[in-house]
């Protein structure tokens, strides 16, 4: 495992400039302060979950860029033809990912928030973001894993963008921003989304209100985020071994 | 030759209602340097691509080193390089084989720097992969297979594209490779030319259905069809090829060419009964179809 660790640290980090790097360090504290932007002088769980579904699904867009430029120049595929276990395959990007990004975005965003507020519902909020934050970049590296293509990148972003927007007919048709009733049919559906849990917080729900919910969406997508990506190898789906052409 | 190292038996790869590979069966020996050849769109492709682990056969089974178990542990000691080498364009070679040595976990960082030099890229520098033409390109791809040291490389078409220059590099490459290293070969490729001085064995195909397995020493036999000759005197020497020789199956041109379509392993037989009968031989060879022209037969008419 630890050679795959080492060798996706290089390939990510190889071929780029010291312009490459001032870029990405000022879309990160762009993205950072963004999050906080509604209220920078003193931030809260409720100013951070209000624009949270949208940032993350950015940041989340990270690990789907890189993940979809190896499959983008075959590289990946020597993984597969040296005949590697496909679960390393999949833990060796989340452990790559996972710290780095909590390292670059949440981490400064969490900070900022705790440093005004540090009581026991913002502890719990953080904790149901940062689990809202892993169900994004389980999404978009088991899609990319299963499309292989350099779009897998970008289709979290877009689920996400319509989980927003069906987030808010869910709450309209309550006729009440704060909760969602669970026997609405379809609507009820929408309540399990990351975009629906973050307008519930940012609306002022207490955190602990959602927690069971976000704590099982998260297990549920993780599970099958993490299902597709290893069915997609094994049964060896949208494998691109010549440029322009798929198997 | 040693044991198999690659079997692959009645192997069939269908593509929705498209056939491609039909009943495909191979042996690879160990140490040989088999030719994988077909006309474009044959199946060529396909069968590295079951072979790399990338697709999988829709029936027949594949073994590594005589085992149907573990093929994806006995991959390990392949390298695969299918068409255009997979490299990362913004990486130099010196960094591509270097994320290749950590992907494999190979503990030797100055096999690097050895691969470069066996490939001739040493002085590459800090140049990007993709500003490289497309023979150096292959020459990289190659270096990365090797890396490891592996047991079998199996390339696909990896002469497609280069100049004569840059087939000749490839083609020494292998023949070093083979012949120092004792590493198994499996290479394919729409032209036999390409192959014939390089292989030891050759499976022709064509439609994705085997033609004909055959070694190189075989390939050159069945090249070798007639026997041509010519003396002072045609009616005498087909009397003797007749009476002396018992051959039947002979023509005679109007040039006055004999051609011998029998007892083609006895050219020294033939020629010592003509000359013990008086007769001055002026023109004795064997000669017969070209490899190509052979290989043309078999996959039914010109290159694709």
């Amino acid at each position: 495992m630890i050679n795959y660790i080492k060798a996706e640290l290089y390939r990510i980090t190889r071929g780029k400039t010291a312009i490459n790097w001032v870029v990405y360090i000022f879309i990160d504290l762009l993205l950072i302060i963004t999050t906080l932007i509604n209220n920078l002088r003193a931030p809260t769980y409720q100013t951070v979950a209000a624009s949270f579904p949208i940032m993350s699904a950015i940041i989340a867009m990270v690990p789907g860029a890189m993940i979809a430029k190896h499959y983008g120049n075959r590289t990946a595929y020597y993984e597969i033809m040296i005949g590697t276990n496909i679960h390393k395959l999949i833990c060796y990007r989340l452990i790559v990912y996972i710290p780095i990004l909590t390292a670059v975005y949440f981490i400064p965003v969490s900070v900022a928030v705790l440093l005004f507020d540090h009581s026991i519902s913002t502890f719990i909020a953080i904790g149901l973001l940062y689990l809202i934050f892993l169900k994004m970049l389980f999404l978009v590296i088991g899609i990319t894993m299963m499309l292989k293509t350099q779009e897998g990148a970008i289709v979290p972003y877009f689920i996400m963008m319509i989980e927003s927007m069906l987030a808010v007919l869910a709450l309209n048709s309550n006729n009440d921003g704060l909760r969602i009733a669970m026997t609405d049919g379809i609507a009820s559906v929408f309540g399990w989304f990351s975009a629906t849990e973050c307008t519930l917080i940012s609306n002022g729900i207490s955190p602990e209100a959602v927690s069971i919910k976000i704590i099982i969406s998260f297990i549920a997508e993780a599970a099958l985020m993490y299902g597709f990506a290893y069915l997609s190898y094994k049964r060896k789906w949208n494998i691109r071994t010549t440029i322009g052409a798929r198997v | 030759m040693g044991s198999s190292v690659i079997t692959m038996t009645n192997i069939t790869k269908r593509f929705k209602k498209a056939e491609v590979v039909k009943d495909f069966s191979l042996d690879v020996k160990k140490g040989s340097i088999t030719g994988l050849i077909g006309p474009n769109g044959a199946g060529k492709t396909t069968i590295i691509k079951i072979l790399a682990g990338l697709i999988y056969q829709t029936s027949g089974t594949i073994q590594f080193y005589e085992s149907c178990d573990d093929l994806d542990v006995n991959r390990r000691r392949m390298s695969f390089m299918i068409e255009t080498p997979i490299v990362d364009y913004n990486m130099t070679a010196y960094e591509n084989l270097n994320y290749i040595r950590y992907i494999r976990g190979y503990p030797d960082k100055n096999r690097i720097d050895e691969l470069l030099d066996i490939v001739e890229l040493t002085d590459t520098g800090k140049k990007k992969a993709g500003n490289f033409s497309l023979g150096m390109r292959q020459r990289l791809g190659i270096a990365m297979a090797l890396l490891s040291k592996p047991e079998v490389f199996v390339l696909d078409e990896p002469v497609n594209g280069l100049d004569p220059e840059g087939i000749v590099d490839v083609r020494r490459i292998l023949q070093r490779l083979s012949d120092e290293q004792g590493v198994t070969i499996l290479i394919s490729s729409h032209l036999l030319s390409e192959l014939a001085e390089l292989c030891t064995d050759f499976s022709i195909i064509r439609k994705g259905e085997l033609v004909e397995n055959l070694s190189h020493e075989e390939l050159q036999s069945k090249c070798r069809n007639h026997i041509v000759l010519k003396t002072n005197n045609i009616e005498r020497t087909a009397a003797v090829l007749e009476e002396k020789l018992s051959i039947g199956n002979y023509k005679a041109s109007n040039s006055g060419d004999i051609m011998i379509y029998e007892q083609l392993d006895n050219i020294e037989t033939i020629s010592k009964t003509i000359t013990d009968n008086g007769l001055i031989i002026t023109k004795l060879y064997e000669a017969g179809q070209s490899l190509e022209e052979y290989y043309l037969e078999k996959v039914g008419g010109s290159h694709d």
